[in-house]
């Protein structure tokens, strides 16, 4: 896996733009486009958790630390760490 | 026979709490996901036709922890008659997306729409019959948690008047024609084609399990189809479901737009950026002080006087006059009037009454604990701990959740070793289950409260606490040395559900306490009953079973216990313990630490059958081998140690071995911890030896 830390090479998003979910921040809404993973175990659990092709998703609470994030789909909420996101391609809504 | 029911569900959708509303029997409800940690079964109210089998909550039958397992074998391979789907109404979409997959089994389905009693607080209607019209499946609105539907789900499911052989319509054209193509070509007699539409659907997914039933072309069909998509297998079945799903969600329900809810509210506070991780110390430091200091000051002193006789007591540390004989002196003194042995009596008032009080005098702070532990459970705090601690035990190579497992075996490992199943990587999994004895649990409680009265008779919380910042210490340097060494697979994930905070239900709480604290007095009555006899016999007896015990009962002295059975044993091996002790040579601390190893209630307890003495006069009484430790405090602390973090009870060892699934992963366990109490203690106890000039006591 790449060392890429989330925390410092975060893109900044505008409404309009594509990126990866883990580049959003707090109160930014999205619609997922994409979604790639490595880990083959873990991709079949977020498409489980309801992570598919043009899903919206809200970034809603961080941790105090940073990381994880809660993030709201489908009506409820889900909580993950920012590098299982990085996998998931998304264009900024609003 | 009876018809066996199988409840199934998403997890914290409230199986446990419907479990216990269906059978009235007692099973532990918690509000993070995975409380259910072993397969509870009941009969459901009303007769003994019906045996509801409650299972691990999943998302999917595609498991993804050890525990999903468990209900994905339940669903294929234990031919249930029917399954109870529990669905969360708060979490439509999610919930029917495992709906849709429980449809495709050849079982029959009853959905049961469950928190009806907040749906309309959280802006929720849902027409449950057109929920059933879109599903084909017979749905009923009930509410685990007040009641309210539980009997027509009962009747529906005895009179069996649910709908049957569901057909939906989920997939589009193409694929379906794919997955009835593979259907056609099941070979019916390999065991994975026993639900004939879920495994076709598996084999078009390429789910490993069904390997053996597709083939080359199949395999080609399925890679034209993934090709027009432009998915692959796996991600075009989801997206359908969902999208099935999301249909369904529409036609029948309704949401209206809420203001922020209490949850929302609750977050700004405990998840806040600079609040947060005080706010938890704060949290954690009240349940211990409630629970330990706080309660054990109230009680403890008083059990013990009723126990073993007392002339004044400490409450709240007032010394207040209480003068009482105790239960033991006075089943002593009644054997001797009868014309009994001095050795009955002693057996009765120093073994059997000494040893189980010293545990008993425990039982309200363990009350006091569980039922904090219950509290931070069900109200959904818990899991707000390990999303927020997860960035932290990050680094460590554990998973936030490993807290959970951590924060419960301060009550009891076992339950804390077995709660690891919620972790979802195998690595962290298996770390955590190590790692979750080296936490003190409520049975090492005595040790630690005895000892730190001797150590710092003023300031025993400080001795407290350090001990457990000190089991902080070993679990983080002992798992950044598991990751270098032995699990040094790098890609680990954390995904948890937040649910919104609940106050924690009376009922639930209370059966839940009450189990937990049952169970402990049960092994207080057996175990540790047998173990003080057993450890009464090998002090009182030599090997050529001569009574070497007390021939007065008021003057212990008259003992010569040092020619005992367990004085030889320990004075073989009190020579590896000589670092440890500080330099003393003691078969006296040696053997209670070995007792420690049948339960760690029985150190205490045993140190008070060998000494002969109660735990307050084991304190002060320079007869008691024990005195050398209140005049070199380091050694008592070195005791501590090696006890906390030396194997856990059997009792967590055959958890340990239950879930590490290797007698060789347990073996190594023991010893890693062995070595970490050894060269704890030793390290402490050679400082003491040192200001000591390095003489040996006691050879």
């Amino acid at each position: 896996m790449s060392t890429l830390d989330n925390n410092k090479k975060r893109q900044n998003l505008k409404p309009g733009e594509e990126g990866h979910l883990s580049d959003l921040k707090k109160g930014q809404r999205c619609i997922v486009l994409d979604f790639h993973n490595d880990n083959a175990a873990l991709r079949r659990h977020l498409l489980d958790m309801g992570i598919t092709k043009g899903v919206v998703i809200e970034v809603k609470k961080e941790a105090p630390l940073g990381d994880p994030v809660d993030i709201k789909l489908r009506g409820y909420e889900l909580a993950m760490r920012r590098e299982d996101m990085r996998g998931i391609d998304i264009k900024v809504l609003e | 026979m009876a018809n066996i029911v199988g409840l199934v569900g998403n997890q914290n959708a409230g199986k446990t709490t419907l479990f216990n509303a269906l059978t009235g029997m007692n099973a532990t409800v918690g509000n993070w996901p995975g409380v259910t940690i072993e397969r509870k079964e009941g009969y459901i109210k009303g007769g003994k036709d019906l045996m509801l089998v409650d299972t691990p909550g999943v998302y999917s039958l595609s498991p993804y922890t050890s525990e999903e397992k468990v209900t994905r074998s339940f669903c294929l391979e234990a031919h249930p008659d029917l399954i109870i789907n529990i669905i969360d109404a708060t979490a439509l979409e999610r919930s029917l997306y495992l709906t849709t997959q429980l449809a495709e089994l050849s079982t029959d389905v009853v959905v049961a729409l469950n928190m009806a009693d907040i749906m309309e607080k959280n802006g929720i209607s849902i027409d449950e019959n057109k929920l059933s019209e879109e599903l084909g499946l017979t749905v009923i609105r009930i509410s685990a948690k007040t009641g309210e539907g539980i009997n027509t789900l009962i009747d529906t499911i005895r009179k069996k008047t649910y709908l049957k052989n569901p057909h939906l319509k989920i997939y589009a054209k193409d694929v379906q024609k794919e997955i009835d193509h593979i259907e056609g070509d099941l070979n019916s007699e390999l065991e994975e084609a026993r639900n004939p539409k879920f495994a076709s659907v598996k084999v078009f997914e390429r789910d490993p399990f069904y390997k053996a039933l597709s083939n080359s072309s199949t395999e080609d069909e399925v890679k034209a189809i993934e090709k027009e998509y432009g998915m692959d297998a796996e991600q075009i079945i989801a997206d359908e479901r969902y999208d099935f799903v999301t249909g369904v969600k529409a036609a029948c329900s309704y949401e209206r737009p809420m203001p922020e809810s209490v949850t929302d509210k609750l977050d700004k506070i405990f998840l806040n950026k600079y609040a947060a991780i005080p706010l938890f110390i704060i949290i954690m430091g009240l349940v211990y002080f409630l629970s330990v200091s706080f309660i054990g000051s109230i009680c403890s002193d008083f059990i013990n006087a009723i126990f073993n006789g007392s002339e004044t007591i400490s409450i709240l540390y007032n010394d207040i006059p209480f003068v009482c004989k105790g239960l033991g002196p006075i089943l002593g003194d009644w054997i001797l009037s009868l014309g009994g042995d001095v050795w009955a009596a002693d057996m009765i008032e120093n073994g059997i009454v000494a040893g189980v009080s010293s545990v008993c005098t425990f039982i309200p702070q363990l009350i006091v604990l569980f039922l904090c532990l219950s509290l931070l459970e069900g109200s959904g705090y818990m899991n707000r701990i390990a999303f927020f601690i997860d960035q932290i035990f990050k680094k460590f190579g554990l998973s936030g959740k490993s807290i959970i497992p951590f924060i419960v075996g301060t009550g009891c490992s076992v339950p804390g070793i077995m709660g690891a199943r919620t972790v979802e990587d195998p690595d962290e999994r298996e770390m955590t289950i190590r790692l979750t004895p080296f936490i003190p649990c409520s049975a090492k409680l005595p040790i630690i409260a005895l000892l730190s009265s001797i150590v710092f008779p003023k300031a025993g919380w400080l001795v407290s606490l350090s001990v457990y910042v000190l089991a902080i210490v070993i679990i983080i340097i002992s798992a950044i040395i598991m990751k270098k060494l032995f699990y040094k697979r790098e890609s680990t994930s954390f995904i948890s559900e937040l649910p919104s905070y609940k106050l924690p239900d009376a009922k639930n709480v209370y059966r839940e306490v009450k189990d937990k604290t049952v169970s402990f007095i049960e092994r207080a009555g057996t175990v540790i009953f047998l173990c003080s006899v057993a450890v009464w016999i090998l002090t009182r007896f030599s090997w050529s079973f001569e009574y070497v015990g007390p021939t007065d009962l008021y003057d212990l002295g008259t003992a010569n216990i040092s020619s005992s059975m367990l004085a030889s044993i320990g004075k073989g091996l009190a020579y590896l313990f000589i670092p440890a002790w500080g330099g003393y040579y003691s078969w006296e601390l040696t053997v209670s630490t070995i007792q420690g190893l049948i339960a760690k209630e029985q150190v205490v307890s045993s140190m008070s059958v060998i000494s002969g003495l109660d735990v307050n006069q084991m304190v002060s009484a320079s007869s008691s081998p024990f005195y050398f430790l209140s005049s070199n405090p380091l050694v008592a602390y070195s005791f501590i140690c090696f006890n906390l973090f030396s194997a856990p009870c059997f009792g967590a060892l055959a958890a340990m071995r239950k879930e590490l699934g290797s007698a060789k992963k347990l073996f190594s366990t023991i010893g890693f911890e062995l070595l970490w109490a050894y060269g704890i203690s030793s390290i402490i106890g050679l400082i003491s030896w040192g200001m000591n000039g390095w003489a040996v006591i006691g050879l």
